[in-house]
C-alpha cells in the first residue's frame, strides 16, 4: 500500500529535521510531503537541503493548518497514494507509531485511525482541559467516540478523502475531520500515543479553543 | 440658526466629498462611482442643513425627531456595510487560498 505522509509546517526549522529523519526510516512504500505554510524562519531550506526525497511545497503566505493539509492531500492524491497520514512537524507525535496505526487500519479494515494523545500530566493543563471539553462536545454532537478529537496524527484511506474533506483553514480542521467521520458514518479506530510538548506556546491556544467550540456548534447546524 | 451638530455633519459631508474626489483623481474610483458618492454626500449636507425636508417623511414612519430617524438609518447602513465587508473578505480569502495553493503545487512540480 502506498502511503503519503503529510507534514504541515509553520516555523519548525528546529523540530522538523528530527521528525523527517524518523519518518524517512520507516519501512513503507511512502512519499513524504512537507507543506511549508508561509514560514518566517528557514523551515523550507532546512528540509530542501537535508532531504532530497521529500516533496516540499511552500505557501507564499501563511494560510493555516487546514489549508496546508489540503494542499498536501491534493498532491498525495495526484501521486496515487492509497493512504494518507497527517503528522505535526513539531515532533509532538512519535513518527515510529505510524506502522502500528497503518496495521490497525488494514487489519480491521477501517477508514480512519487517529493517534489519540494521553491527557496526562505531560500535557499542559489548559490543553488537557480544553481537549477533554472539545472532544466531549464533538463526540456528543456528531455521535463519535474519540478520546482526542484534536489530534493531528491521523491515517485515512484516500478513497474516503471526499467524505472527510474539510473547509477549515485553521486548527478547526481536526474537529471538522472528526465531525465528517461521524456525519458520514466512517469506520474509525484509535491508538494511544505518547506525546512530547516542545513549546507550550505553539499550537492551539485557549482562544483557539473558544473559536473551535463555536465552530463545532456551527458545524452541527450545517 | 445652525446647531453644533449640523456644523459637524456639514464638515463631515464636505470632507467625505473631498476624499471621494481624491479617490477619483487617483483613478481608484470610476466616473459612475464618483458621481454616485458625490450625490450622496451632497444630499447628506443638504439634509444636515435643512432637516425639515425629511421631517414629514420621518413622522410618517413614526419618528418624532428627524435625528432619531437619521440615527436609525445610520445603524442600518453600518449593519449593511459590515455584512458586505464580511462577504467580500470571505470571497477574497477563498481566492487567495486558491492562488497560493496552485502556486505552491506548480512550483513543486516544476522541480
Amino acid at each position: 500500500m502506498k502511503i503519503a505522509i503529510i507534514v504541515p509546517a509553520f516555523n519548525e526549522e528546529k523540530n522538523i529535521l528530527a521528525v523527517l529523519k524518523e519518518i524517512n526510516n520507516l519501512d513503507f512504500d511512502k512519499k513524504i510531503i512537507v507543506v511549508d505554510d508561509g514560514s518566517l524562519d528557514d523551515t523550507f531550506n532546512v528540509v530542501k537541503k537535508n532531504f532530497e526525497n521529500v516533496i516540499i511545497l511552500r505557501h507564499s503566505i501563511n494560510l493555516g493548518k487546514g489549508a496546508a493539509l489540503k494542499t498536501g492531500c491534493i498532491v498525495a492524491m495526484q501521486l496515487g497514494s492509497d493512504l494518507i497520514a497527517t503528522i505535526d512537524a513539531d515532533n509532538q507525535h512519535p513518527p515510529n507509531i505510524l506502522p502500528k496505526i497503518v496495521d490497525l487500519l488494514t487489519r480491521d479494515n477501517l477508514d480512519v485511525v487517529i493517534g489519540a494523545r494521553d491527557a496526562n500530566e505531560s500535557m499542559p493543563l489548559v490543553s488537557r482541559l480544553g481537549n477533554i471539553f472539545l472532544s466531549r462536545a464533538t463526540n456528543y454532537l456528531f455521535g463519535t467516540n474519540i478520546s482526542d478529537t484534536q489530534s493531528g496524527l491521523k491515517v485515512f484511506k484516500t478513497s474516503v478523502y471526499d467524505k472527510i474533506n474539510w473547509s477549515a483553514n485553521d486548527y478547526f480542521v481536526e474537529t471538522e475531520m472528526v465531525a465528517n467521520i461521524g456525519k458520514n458514518k466512517l469506520k474509525y479506530g484509535e491508538l494511544k500515543i505518547d506525546t512530547v510538548y516542545n513549546d507550550v506556546y505553539k499550537g492551539t491556544t485557549f482562544f483557539d479553543g473558544i473559536k473551535i467550540f463555536f465552530k463545532i456548534i456551527k458545524q452541527k447546524l450545517k | 440658526m445652525i446647531m453644533g451638530l449640523q456644523i459637524i455633519g456639514i464638515v463631515f459631508g464636505i470632507l467625505m466629498a473631498y476624499f471621494t474626489f481624491l479617490n477619483f483623481k487617483k483613478k481608484e474610483f470610476e466616473k459612475t462611482q464618483f458621481i454616485f458618492w458625490e450625490i450622496l454626500w451632497i444630499c447628506f449636507i443638504f439634509i444636515t442643513l435643512f432637516p425639515n425636508i425629511i421631517s414629514e417623511f420621518s413622522k410618517n414612519l413614526g419618528f418624532i425627531r428627524v435625528m432619531d430617524f437619521l440615527t436609525i438609518i445610520g445603524f442600518i447602513f453600518i449593519a449593511f456595510l459590515s455584512f458586505y465587508n464580511y462577504s467580500s473578505i470571505n470571497i477574497i480569502n477563498k481566492k487567495i487560498e486558491k492562488i497560493v495553493r496552485e502556486e505552491a503545487i506548480t512550483k513543486s512540480l516544476k522541480k
